[in-house]
């Protein structure tokens, strides 16, 4: 086993204790959570299993290896930017849709007061 | 033809950040010009004496606990309307731009002509405003872009003096996707792709005294870019339709 491997081997396995860690500490959401661990146990096969990138670029049918690695990088994080995106979207309006219904029961709040 | 009520219960929305040397001014225009409507001020979370300036002069005031933005206030002004069944909804800007004086002509001709919103036009009949250079191109760019799509002839797209029939507040007081900061030309294009009507009228409008606009400097390149950006995402939202007829 070459070091390298060793290396990646080594941190799949950090980064999967570290999800871990997030779940049992209740840090994540479960619709979060298994798609970390998803992707968290896609890194564990790649690192110990050294036939599966192979496999993979047999299956997609491209010659180059890391252009496979890229290529699902940065599919990954366009997906976790889309998500974010809609969780942040969510969270706004939420807090905005808060904040006007604070507004006016403060307001009904004043009346009754000047009622009383 | 528009069949209200005898008595329309109208309400004049004053969105509001920062403006205490400037509502004074507002309310007593309104006061003066239209001392029949109910006026609310929606302060946007000011931290000057917008609100305590309002409140001195006897006016209905709500507060965000903290800054939204322009379309925000304007939606809790919407909220507050349906929540107190008021039948139309005018929007006057708390920056001493808007002339009470146009207030009656708008609500008038918005129970005449049958249109669910009747926006105030700096540029109609040919009128001439004083707006800056930057400015007017920016309004003219708009309008001309919300003409295109709509199909309708529209000089001031993005006048924020408008009256508005129960059904287009209500729908708004609702809406998830209402802009936040600058509801406007991309506002129209919704109200056409959701099946309301819209006309013009004519007003004047002038040079804010105090304070600056949100669109001023800088802001305004950030305002044109977003502003585009909307339009497109408008039209690609999915649509609803609306029946025409007008709530009794």
């Amino acid at each position: 086993m070459e070091s390298k491997d060793l290396l990646y081997q080594v941190i799949s396995i950090l980064i999967y204790i570290y999800i871990l860690r997030l779940i049992h500490g209740h840090r994540l959401r479960v619709g979060h959570s298994w798609f970390l661990l998803l992707f968290g146990g896609g890194f564990l096969v790649l690192a110990f299993w050294p036939g599966a990138i192979d496999l993979v670029v047999f299956i997609t049918g491209s010659n180059s290896l890391l252009d496979n690695i890229l290529f699902y990088c940065v599919m990954f994080l366009f997906f976790i930017i889309v998500h974010c995106s809609l969780m942040i979207f969510d969270l706004t309006s939420r807090v905005k849709e808060l904040a006007q219904e604070v507004t006016l029961l403060n307001s009904e709040i004043d009346t009754l007061k000047g009622q009383t | 033809m528009y069949q209200g009520k005898s008595k329309d219960r109208i309400l004049i929305v004053v969105p509001s950040y920062h403006e205490e040397k400037n509502i004074l001014h507002v309310i007593e225009g309104l006061k003066q010009n239209v001392p029949d409507y109910d006026v609310l001020i929606v302060d946007d979370g000011s931290r000057d004496e917008t609100q305590k300036i309002a409140n001195d002069k006897g006016v209905k005031t709500l507060k965000h606990p903290f800054n939204m933005g322009y379309g925000v206030a304007i939606q809790t002004g919407y909220k507050h309307a349906v929540r107190y069944d008021y039948d139309i909804v005018v929007q006057f800007d708390g920056d001493d731009q808007h002339d009470p004086r146009f207030i009656k002509p708008i609500i008038k001709e918005l129970k005449e002509s049958g249109a669910d919103v009747v926006i105030g036009s700096r540029f109609l009949n040919g009128h001439k405003s004083n707006l800056g250079f930057q400015r007017k191109i920016g309004v003219k760019l708009f309008s001309w872009i919300a003409s295109v799509i709509t199909g309708q002839k529209i000089t001031d797209a993005t006048s924020g003096l408008q009256a508005l029939d129960k059904k287009v507040f209500r729908f708004f007081s609702t809406m998830e996707n209402f802009p936040y900061d600058y509801p406007d030309a991309d506002l129209i294009i919704t109200l056409w792709t959701h099946g309301f009507s819209f006309k013009e009228c004519p007003v004047i409008m002038h040079n804010r005294m105090h304070g600056r606009s949100m669109t001023s400097g800088l802001n305004a390149v950030v305002y044109v870019a977003k502003m585009l950006i909307s339009i497109l995402i408008v039209l690609i939202r999915k649509r609803g339709k609306r029946t025409l007829s007008r709530e009794k």
